[in-house]
């Protein structure tokens, strides 16, 4: 056993709550074990009981046995645990430390002290078996969210762990780019390594054989056990399962939570008009003569792969990217021409990454900020914070007011992010990713009261199975282009599309095609499944 | 078994990983923010930097060393950005630098016992205060490099630096370690 | 301004120098003429740093805007401190006539004056030149090495290296919060009250220091997870001194001991043509 885990019990001291109870885990060679549960259950926390940063960097008391590579955790420091424990953290951003691809390939085994020659043979080795050779000589900040994951997981692999832990890897690629990186830690594991995997998106994960699965609730153990197993017990609506397995459960299914269909407006106006836009960073364009209109009332999802130019197209409807060419339309006037407030009101903007939205001290001055900048009272703005943190699941939250928004967990910074927005009433509401890294039920509950309110969501997302479901519209970028645009329906069944353009079909996808015809929209998973024969 | 996590104050002088980063990121940060600056109306060559803030912040909220290093490290990169050459002005770095690394000796002795929000906040001031007036005295060199009399240098030199360092560092300073005292408690590390 | 650090003189003599020389050169170079009076070397200094410069092949479109930055604001700086006011000490060669008298500041300006606003423009714009192939001729990564290598503690040589890293993404960061701030509304207002202005930037700089430094726990925590911090570290660039780095350095010490006894031995006042 490489990872030998017995009822361990982990509390942070900073809050006094206990986090994780009387958790077991085995991991040894050869094993795969896929980590699942609700944000918040503890998963992160028994990633670092393993790889020592709890309790040698975070104040936290453990109890129970925690054995890495044959001895207590705690006896070991993170140093010598490295050798035997490989982390690669969920944002790829803040692991890396080179300021290019190679020296940051070179970082590891440059502080195990090895000699030259042996560094140099490890990345070349390990660059060839990941596929990034032709990436070594460049430098990090200018790479993709995909190229970086895998670079970040390559720097872990130089150091030759027996055990390789991973937290969330899928929250923010593409479906091709995961599939690269999970076909490459299963190529790991098969090669006599071992993996721990924490992920929401079950289903994606399920492709690569774990050999056994843990799911946590509350920090305790719910399920312990192999794939099959899993999928017999697993809670639907929690946890994303394939198709397949829920048309097994039909019975089962829980009654699905309607979401009220877009108001179907013949003559729609037209919201966002983009004519002929070339949008780009510098020199280098990232889109080029886009011709898009977007109506007033449409609930329009964005796919793409990592670096399409998703994020850059909804920029420009606020103005954070101009259009080197074309011109940009709202509400039938050139953008340039709206003021910065009236942008504000019209559409509400939800940046991919929370943090970067967030610079209040207090989540109420957070609230207040756009509010303020709109000249309201400070009446009204305790109303609209009120009622926005109340629709964003975000109010039951003990003093919520008073604390900084950092000291959220992830999964409530997302959402205060879209608080944010809501509280300011716009008309259009622009979501770029709002459920990376959440889990199903949250993702549910949220995108349905997000579009039950608001006339018109333009949202981007990885998750194709939320835009089927959720969207009336999609469009999808690659290349530069926009190269589909068509009701979900339709897309499903344009089955060249998908693997041409970085995206995957799903099982849903595939049961949408066999069983429904191609047009309309596409019912929730569960009505689906408990229509189709077993 | 049970483990405690015995995590006292790491030692002042120590450089583990923690001050590296931090001491890098220190660095980073006071290199940017340093590039937005303005003058004083009605002065030649008086910058307001605000980004000064961060040298005795760094210093005290992550050590001497870290403290010295932003202030060392992000002077001499501004000064590389904006062509002076990192090397030209190099007695204003290390005045840059003693700031840190004075904050930190000064937070480390006084003000880390402080229990009330308030006084230690206050301390923070007087702390940034007392420590720039020390470390830009030593620019005092610059009567010797470039041959100026000391009624110049005070009031070309250091008087008026004084006077917009006291500015930023009175309004700023605190103003980031209030913010950051409860995020850091919440981080807990 | 762009803060991502350029690579431009790759291939030149100096790119191909050991990064130590690059480093120790302009130090040398700083203590050679550091209060030296005398135009006519200084002049010659002047030419060193010249031929230095052109050796490293740095080409001029891409730092032409940042040497008229430079130039300006040195001839500000040189201008204020000896034409407008007489802020500096000195000894001339010989008693110098007044020329004019500033006006306003009723400063006398001598041909003495001149002369040692020359040099000390000279001085400054030569220190300049010697400091660009450091910016520009030493490659991304090799900085923390170089420190590494001149005995500096390993952990705060990587510390520069890191610094670096950390740059272009504190850049983007900022970017990020002036667009957060400017989708719900807020435009950052332009005022010339210094102390306005410093309230207007506190929305940027603190939220960009707490989004820093927890980001940077993370970083810190990757770092440990991957070994950091052992007393002996391999550094992958291998550093050697060649022969041309050797006389190179040799000659630039050679410089500075010849102008050290020049200015303690020899008199070296200002010079009045
Ligand atoms: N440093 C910390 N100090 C105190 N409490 C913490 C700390 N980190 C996490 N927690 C708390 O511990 C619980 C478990 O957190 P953890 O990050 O392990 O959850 P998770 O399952 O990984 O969630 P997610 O899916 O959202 O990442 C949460 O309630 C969280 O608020
Ligand atoms: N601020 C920027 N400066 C320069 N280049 C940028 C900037 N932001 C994005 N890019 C580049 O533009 C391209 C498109 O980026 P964009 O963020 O729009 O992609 P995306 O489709 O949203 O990808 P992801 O799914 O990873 O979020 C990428 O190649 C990216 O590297
Ligand atoms: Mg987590
Ligand atoms: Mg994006």
């Amino acid at each position: 056993m490489i990872i030998d885990i017995r009822d361990a019990s982990v509390r942070y001291r900073t809050t006094g709550r206990q986090v994780l109870s009387d958790v077991s885990l085995q991991v040894g060679p050869g094993d795969f074990a896929l980590v699942s549960g609700p944000s918040g259950c503890g998963k992160s926390t028994l990633l670092r009981m393993v790889n020592g940063l709890v309790p040698h960097s975070y104040r936290a008391e453990v109890t129970g046995q925690v054995n890495v590579g044959g001895e207590p955790v705690a006896g070991q420091t993170i140093r010598r645990l490295s050798t035997i424990v490989g982390t690669l953290l969920q944002d790829p951003h803040k692991q890396i430390v080179g300021a290019t691809v190679f020296t940051e390939l070179a970082f590891g085994p440059e502080n195990l002290g090895l000699p030259r020659a042996e560094i140099l043979a490890r990345i070349e080795e390990v660059a060839a078996r990941v596929g990034i050779t032709h990436l070594l000589r460049r430098s990090t900040h200018e790479l993709s969210g995909g190229e970086l994951q895998m670079v970040a997981f390559a720097g872990v692999l130089v150091m030759r762990p027996r055990v390789v832990v991973v937290d969330e890897p899928l929250a923010n690629l593409d479906p091709a780019a995961g599939r690269r990186l999970l076909t490459e830690l299963r190529g790991f594991v098969h090669g006599g390594g071992a993996a721990v995997v924490v992920e929401h998106r079950v289903e994606e994960l399920l492709e690569f054989g774990p050999t056994q699965v843990l799911y946590l609730e509350d920090g305790r153990p719910r399920y312990t056990g192999d794939v099959p197993g899993f999928l017999r017990a697993a809670p639907v609506a929690h946890v994303k399962l394939p198709f397949e397995a829920l048309v097994a459960r039909a019975d089962e299914l829980p009654d699905v939570p309607a979401v009220p269909p877009a108001a179907t407006v013949t003559h729609e106006p037209t919201r966002l008009h983009y004519r002929r836009v070339t949008l780009g960073y510098g020199e280098r364009p990232v889109l080029r003569e886009v011709d898009l209109a977007l109506g007033a009332t449409e609930r329009v999802a964005v796919l793409g792969r990592n670096g399409a130019g998703k994020s850059t197209l909804l920029r420009a409807a606020v103005r954070l990217v101009e259009p080197s060419t074309g011109e940009v339309r709202v509400d039938g006037e050139p953008i340039d021409r709206r003021s910065t407030l009236s942008l504000a009101t019209t559409f509400g903007y939800v940046f991919q990454n929370p943090s970067q939205a967030l610079f209040s001290a207090t989540v109420a001055e957070e609230l207040a900020f756009g509010p303020r900048n709109l000249g309201w009272t400070a009446g009204q703005i305790a109303e609209v914070s009120e009622e926005a943190l109340a629709t964003m699941l975000l109010n039951h939250e003990p003093d919520i007011m008073k604390r900084s928004p950092h000291t959220l967990s992830h999964g409530q910074q997302r959402r205060l992010t879209v608080a944010l927005a809501l509280a300011m009433r716009p008309e259009t509401l622009i979501l770029d990713e709002p459920t990376a890294g959440q889990d199903l039920h949250t993702t549910t509950t949220f995108m349905e009261r997000v579009l039950g309110g608001l006339r018109s969501v333009y949202f981007i997302t990885h998750d194709v199975d939320l835009a089927l479901t959720s969207a009336d519209r999609i469009v999808i970028v690659d290349g530069g282009r926009i190269v589909a645009d068509a009701s979900p329906a339709e897309l499903a069944h344009r089955e060249e599309l998908w693997a041409a353009s970085g995206l995957r079909a799903t099982s849903l996808v595939r049961a949408v095609r066999d069983r429904l015809p191609g047009t309309g929209t596409i019912p929730h998973p569960f009505q689906l499944a408990r229509l189709t024969p077993q | 078994m049970s483990t405690e996590s015995v995590s006292p104050r790491a030692p002042l002088w120590e450089i583990n990983s923690r001050v590296v980063v931090f001491a890098a990121v220190g660095a980073a940060l006071y290199a940017v923010l340093g590039l937005i600056s303005f003058t004083i109306p009605g002065t030649q060559n008086v910058d307001i930097r605000p980004a000064f803030a961060l040298v005795p912040f760094f210093g005290m909220r992550f050590g001497p060393i870290a403290g010295f290093f932003v202030g060392l490290v992000g002077n001499m990169v501004i000064d590389q950005i904006k062509g002076y050459g990192a090397l030209t002005y190099w007695n204003w770095s290390l005045a840059n630098a003693l700031t840190g690394l004075l904050a930190g000796i000064l937070f480390a002795l006084v003000a880390s016992r402080l229990q009330k929000e308030a006084v230690r906040l206050v301390a923070v001031g007087v702390i940034t205060w007392i420590a720039m007036l020390i470390a830009f005295a030593t620019t005092f060199t610059d009567m010797w490099l470039q041959d100026m009399n000391f009624a110049t240098w005070a009031s070309v030199a250091f008087g008026p630096l004084l006077l917009s360092n006291t500015l930023v560092a009175l309004i700023l300073t605190p103003a980031l370690d209030a913010v950051w005292e409860p995020i850091s408690k919440r981080i807990g590390r | 301004m762009d803060v991502t650090p350029r690579y431009l003189g790759g291939d030149s003599f100096l790119g191909r120098r050991d990064p130590r020389v690059l480093l120790l050169v302009p130090v040398c170079y700083l203590v050679a003429v550091a209060r030296l009076d005398d135009l006519r070397v200084m002049l010659l200094c002047g030419l060193v740093a010249l031929t230095y410069y052109l050796s490293a092949g740095i080409p001029w479109r891409a730092v032409r805007a940042n040497w008229a930055f430079v130039l300006t604001l040195m001839t500000i700086t040189v201008l204020v401190n000896s034409v407008f006011t007489d802020a500096l000490q000195i000894e001339t060669t010989t008693e110098a006539p007044t020329l004019f008298t500033m006006p306003i500041t009723g400063n006398a300006v001598t041909a003495a004056t001149l002369s040692y606003s020359g040099t000390l423009l000279i001085r400054f714009v030569s220190l300049a030149m010697m400091g660009f192939p450091v910016a520009f001729c030493i490659a991304p990564g090799d900085l923390g090495v170089t420190f590494a290598r001149l005995k500096v503690s390993q952990r705060l040589a990587f510390g520069v290296d890191l610094t670096f890293r950390f740059l272009p993404s504190t850049a983007a960061g900022m970017q990020e919060i002036i667009d957060a701030q400017r989708v719900r509304g807020y435009n950052h207002p332009r005022t010339n009250n210094p102390i306005k202005r410093l309230k207007s930037l506190k929305p940027i700089v603190i939220p960009l220091t707490v989004n820093s430094l927890i980001d940077a726990e993370d970083t810190s925590n990757a770092m440990d997870l991957r070994g950091f911090g052992a007393k002996h570290r391999t550094w992958m660039r291998e550093l050697a001194f060649d022969r041309t780095d050797h006389l190179l350095l040799a000659a630039f010490a050679a410089l500075t001991v010849a102008l050290l006894s020049y200015k303690i031995f020899g008199n070296d006042v200002v010079w009045v043509p």
